[in-house]
């Protein structure tokens, strides 16, 4: 189908928050099919193949074997390479949330068999979800319910459930919960535990197995969230799952990862979301669709709040880094020098597969400081100012088609809307071209022209609008 | 008359397990994805290791005897990721691929990464040359993985990304070749192991086609066997492929965690899963921390689980009978011997 200027922009936007950004080809290529058509191939990932060689990155990678090691690189490399971007956006959603950390748990194999749970039930019912996160052998052992015991509980489960991955500690100025629900809570989990593991040594780790210990579960009769009942983990599930506080709780994450930043969690409570709006279309879509997760996201993603949106969230490191890499076409295939990259995202805050605690990262502004912001474009700038990759090489040539001479201003606006349309303030855009024009004239046919590019992209990566996605 | 009834194909009996993960050096191997065994019976095993700085040197060769189970040698260099190009030192390794040895007892390691065979000498792994030319043009190579020397010396290398075998002289003199991408007779997708039988016949695991092919020395097709799956008879892609005195087939089914058994006509035997207990290396390192002790006394399945394949990746048979299993993500050899029951007698 046809398409112009503005849908392309919009796909940019698209993928930059249903995926890790794409290469102007990409976008042309998927506004070509439709918008419509794009957000129902995001959401259906199993309808279609992922598009990457993963045998072939295996193979070169072989510590990828049964993911004994290098699960951070793993990742990554589906982050970058998958066509199925939302698949694995909403990976890294359901791990910014249902928080585990490897320094802990310290098993690879253990944290990619929770991966792989939420990109089987990430986007499917958020009641289901919960039960798959609860029976984590990752989590059990992360959160301590292997620890949790017929009559000698351990609440750290149970509480976290409630407070940090489901319900939230409030809601409009209400408490959600009392300490009374989170002790049955944890009651409910009683025998709910991991099989002692094989250790590390001495040939590596094994993943780690989720058993249901019938003699240890707590079989009285439980008060909670107002129902009383012979309850087990699922009932407890059941009775979160219907709460109006878990529709909004999970809303406002959508929002807040998908939209545009929110508040900290830990002050939900008392502070409103945003855009209450879109917050009560998605807590209705909740409902109406039995905790499904892809319907809300087929919502948003359809809203005049999303569309909307543009540049009101700050990418997270691993955002800055995939996205960086997806723009220049770096590490589409197997090569040494990955891990690296992962140091990159460490400087810049986020380290992936060990959040900072249970509550996850802190998001937004709270991204960036004095020194993660130098990492940050130190990094982006080395990549884009590399004119043998791929996706510069392509940036340099679409300008070159536009003639031999090109003004400042013109250069700057297509390179700003070649890297997935940055929409430029006139402050920076005036000081972008003003830069350039010290240089003289630019002519595209010239040596000298990549050169003139990769400055230009580097002194973009640098500006403030490029923080944002 | 005198007969001999085949009353069950073939058998393995578990004899021990080598190895442990071992990031440096000394006993124990990491990531190891190549095996091969001189005429002394010692045994090499190629470890690709990892990038992480902090586990150097990872990426080697250890030679060991397999039941005295003592370290002779180890040789091989790691190189930083940002070194991997063509000013790579001598002997270093970036993405080690295979070993062989020559008449002499030359060690030939293959690099995939950088596109070089390097040579060490049979007494401790000194370096003592290198060859490969990067590309796609005849004696070019790209990619090389599987090696195999005929009895003649001339090497057989299995190159990956250009989907094809080359044969050369020890010293790099390229002589013929065959194969190109495809899945007929013949072409290859990613092929990997190779293997040289008694009578100089060549078998390769063609390892995206999920097949065996088997060639004669100068590369006429003769037969296959194998189809993607993970029933009797098929593969998930095959790394290693080796053939006994008794022309048995054995295939390190890489991603279904097994090693399968045919004749010599490619028809289905058996299939093996893994046996292995705890090494003398492994014991070595559990007995210095009684946590790792307790933890193995107190882990739920541990003897099925930790005896289970994972990964076998290269295989190495002898004409003793013995088998020799290696597997990647594990980090050990797991080592059988073949028992063919037989009647024999008049009847």
């Amino acid at each position: 189908m046809a398409y112009n200027d503005h849908d392309i922009g919009l796909m940019a936007h698209l993928m930059r928050r249903a995926g890790f950004g794409a290469k102007y080809d990409e976008l042309e290529a998927r506004a070509a099919k439709g918008y419509d058509a794009t957000v129902d191939e995001l959401l259906n990932p199993e309808q279609h193949d992922n598009g990457m060689d993963l045998d072939i990155a295996e193979r070169c990678f072989i510590e990828w074997s049964h993911h004994t090691r290098g699960l951070p690189e793993y990742v990554a490399f589906r982050f970058i390479n998958s066509r199925n971007q939302l698949e694995e956006k909403i990976c890294l959603f359901w791990h910014s949330i249902l928080c585990t950390a490897d320094s802990k748990t310290q098993s690879y194999p253990t944290s990619y068999d929770e991966i792989e749970m939420f990109r089987q039930y990430g986007m499917g019912s958020f009641r289901d979800l919960l039960v798959q996160i609860s029976k984590d052998p990752a989590m059990i052992f992360f959160l301590d319910n292997c620890l949790s015991h017929k009559g000698a509980i351990n609440e750290n489960y149970g509480r976290e459930l409630l407070e940090l991955f489901s319900m939230g500690v409030g809601m409009d100025g209400e408490f959600n919960y009392s300490e009374d629900d989170v002790k049955e809570c944890a009651r409910a989990f009683t025998g709910w535990t991991i099989a002692n593991n094989i250790p590390g040594q001495p040939y590596g780790r094994y993943s780690a197995k989720f058993v249901y210990n019938p003699d240890d579960h707590d079989e009285g009769v439980k008060t909670f969230l107002g129902e009383t009942g012979n309850f087990d983990g699922e009932d407890v599930i059941d009775i979160i799952a219907k709460q109006p506080a878990t529709a909004r709780f999970i809303s406002r994450h959508l929002y807040s990862y998908f939209v545009a930043d929110e508040a900290q969690v830990p002050s939900w409570m008392d502070t409103p979301p945003r855009d209450m709006d879109t917050i009560k279309m998605l807590e209705d879509e909740y409902f109406r669709s039995g905790y499904d997760i892809r319907s809300m996201l087929r919502v948003l993603f359809h809203s005049d709040a999303f569309k909307n949106a543009r540049f009101q969230r700050v990418k997270s490191p691993i955002e800055t880094v995939i996205g960086t890499l997806r723009l220049v076409g770096d590490w589409t295939e197997p090569k040494p020098g990955f891990e690296f990259i992962f140091d990159e995202m460490k400087h810049m805050g986020q380290e992936i597969f060990n959040p900072p605690s249970v509550e996850g990262w802190h998001t937004g502004r709270e991204w960036i400081d004095g020194g993660t912001l130098v990492h940050r474009i130190n990094f982006t700038a080395d990549f884009v100012g590399d004119v043998k990759q791929p996706g510069v090489r392509e940036i340099i040539d679409r300008l070159a088609d536009q003639g031999p001479v090109i003004s400042a201003e013109d250069m700057v606006d297509t390179t700003s809307r070649l890297m997935g349309h940055y929409e430029l303030s006139p402050e920076t855009r005036e000081m972008l071209a003003a830069s350039l024009k010290k240089g003289g004239t630019i002519n595209t046919d010239t040596a000298e022209f990549a050169d003139r590019v990769s400055e230009l992209l580097q002194m973009i990566v640098a500006t403030k609008e490029y923080i944002y996605a | 008359m005198v007969t001999a009834t085949e009353l069950a194909p073939v058998t393995f009996q578990y004899s021990h397990t080598i190895g442990r993960q071992e990031v440096r050096s000394g006993n124990g191997f990491f990531n190891p994805v190549a095996i091969t065994r001189d005429d002394n019976g010692m045994l090499y095993v190629l470890s690709r290791g990892t990038e992480t700085p902090a586990f150097f040197p990872c990426k080697r060769v250890t030679v060991f005897h397999p039941d005295e189970e003592e370290v002779v040698a180890e040789f091989g260099q790691k190189i930083p990721p940002e070194d991997a190009d063509e000013t790579t030192p001598n002997g270093s390794f970036m993405w080690p691929t295979s070993v062989a040895l020559d008449s002499k007892g030359y060690a030939y390691v293959s690099d995939e990464w950088l596109n070089r065979i390097s040579i060490y000498d049979q007494e401790r792994g000194n370096w003592i040359g290198m060859w490969g030319i990067p590309g796609s043009g005849e004696g070019e190579i790209d990619r090389p993985a599987g090696l195999a020397f005929d009895k003649d010396d001339n090497l057989y290398v299995v190159e990956s990304r250009n989907h094809r075998v080359s044969v050369f002289t020890k010293d790099g003199q390229f002589k013929f070749g065959w194969g190109r991408k495809g899945t007929g007779d013949g072409e290859f997708d990613h092929p990997w192991g190779i293997e040289i039988d008694h009578n100089g016949d060549v078998y390769v695991a063609d390892w995206r086609n999920d097949r065996i092919q088997k060639f004669s020395p100068d590369g006429t097709f003769l037969m296959k066997f194998g189809s993607s799956g993970d029933g009797e008879g098929e593969f998930s892609r095959p790394t290693g492929v080796a053939v006994d005195k008794d022309g048995h087939i054995f295939v390190t089914d890489y991603r279904n965690d097994r090693v399968q058994v045919f004749r010599a006509n490619g028809s289905y035997i058996t299939a093996m899963h893994g046996q292995a207990g705890l090494s003398k290396w492994g014991a070595e390192r559990v007995y210095l921390d009684p946590t790792i002790v307790r933890a193995r006394e107190r882990a739920l399945g541990l003897s099925e689980r930790e005896g289970e394949f994972q990964g076998p990746i290269a295989i190495e048979v002898g004409d003793d009978g013995r088998v020799f299993v290696l597997e990647a993500p594990r980090h050990r050899v797991q080592i059988f011997s073949k028992q063919t029951a037989m009647f024999a007698g008049e009847l």
